[in-house]
């Protein structure tokens, strides 16, 4: 009897899940259809629409890729500017540098020509010295010899004139009076 | 024996007439020797009683008197000028009054000098000429 039973049920649980299934199956394909239907609706609107959004995302892409190219034009400046201060810096320390050294060099170059100047000069200097000295002394001594010739020839010319102009009178007075003066002196 | 002055030149030439009276000493005796004297023109300078002196004591009184003369201390004067014979004169009597002493007066002329004298005697000199005080001058103004 339980056996009887059991196959009953089992045919009949059978059926039910054959008729459940086709059900289920009918309902899927319904479903599907349905969802197929509405997807293409969809997809059709969303075809349609896509363009639109097309063009949006390219406005959007255009705007960002000016935006991206504003900014970075702007960074671009900002970094040439930037860049261009750094190098006037770099320009103007390596000048500042450069100058310092080259102002140095320059300077031990001028010591060390001075030192090698005055080291060739310093036998001609001393020469020249000499040579000042020696005009010196020569423009003294001529000066002297021409002022010693200037006082004989004003006394030679004094006695020229004292000769002709002295009388024997005279003459006479000054002998005699010569012998009174080398008398307490000389007799 | 008072002092006498003789200039060079009557030094030279009273030597020269005191060497022609000993040359004349022994010569003509039948002159005499006062004749002689006035021969060579000393009958100034020597004395009378030399005529009564042998030939010997003549010869050594003329050779003192030689000597004497030549040793007489002499004084050169230098003058600008020639002088006058009143002016050697004048010159004698100076020496003669101030130095009281026989001399031999040397008188040099030498214009150079300009005026004034250099003086001479026994190593001293004396430079009263008007060339060096012309000299003198110019070097305290040229110093």
């Amino acid at each position: 009897m339980h056996l009887k039973f059991s196959k009953e049920l089992e045919k009949n649980l059978e059926e039910f899940l054959e008729k459940e299934l086709k059900k289920i199956s009918e309902q899927l394909s319904l479903n599907l259809q349905n969802f197929a239907k509405e997807a293409q609706i969809e997809y059709k609107k969303e075809i349609a629409l896509l363009p639109k959004k097309i063009d949006n995302e390219l406005l959007k892409i255009q705007s960002f890729s000016r935006e991206l190219q504003s900014d970075l034009h702007k960074k671009s400046e900002e970094k040439i500017v930037e860049l261009t201060n750094f190098f006037f810096k770099l320009k103007n320390s390596l000048a500042s540098q450069a100058q310092s050294e080259i102002k140095k060099l320059a300077e031990s170059l001028t010591k060390e020509a001075v030192k090698n100047f005055s080291q060739v000069l310093s036998p001609f200097e001393k020469k020249l010295e000499l040579a000042e000295k020696e005009i010196e002394e020569y423009k003294k001594k001529r000066m002297a010899e021409i002022d010693q010739k200037v006082y004989e020839a004003i006394a030679e010319v004094s006695k020229e004139v004292l000769r002709k102009t002295i009388n024997l009178s005279l003459h006479e007075d000054l002998v005699i009076e010569a012998l009174e003066r080398a008398k307490e002196k000389i007799f | 024996m008072t002092p006498f002055l003789l200039t060079k030149e009557e030094q030279v030439l009273t030597l020269k007439k005191i060497e022609d009276l000993e040359n004349l000493l022994y010569k003509d005796p039948e002159i005499s020797f006062s004749e002689k004297i006035k021969k060579v023109g000393l009958e100034e300078l020597l004395p009378k009683d030399i005529n009564y002196l042998s030939k010997e004591k003549q010869a050594e009184f003329l050779f003192s008197l030689k000597e004497n003369l030549k040793n007489l201390p002499k004084v050169t004067i230098e003058i600008a000028f020639d002088p006058s014979v009143d002016f050697i004169l004048k010159l004698k009597n100076w020496f003669l009054e101030n130095l009281k002493k026989s001399l031999v007066l040397e008188i040099k002329v030498n214009p150079k000098i300009v005026g004034g004298a250099r003086i001479y005697y026994l190593g001293k000199y004396f430079d009263f000429s008007l060339a060096t005080k012309i000299e003198e001058l110019q070097k305290r103004n040229h110093g």
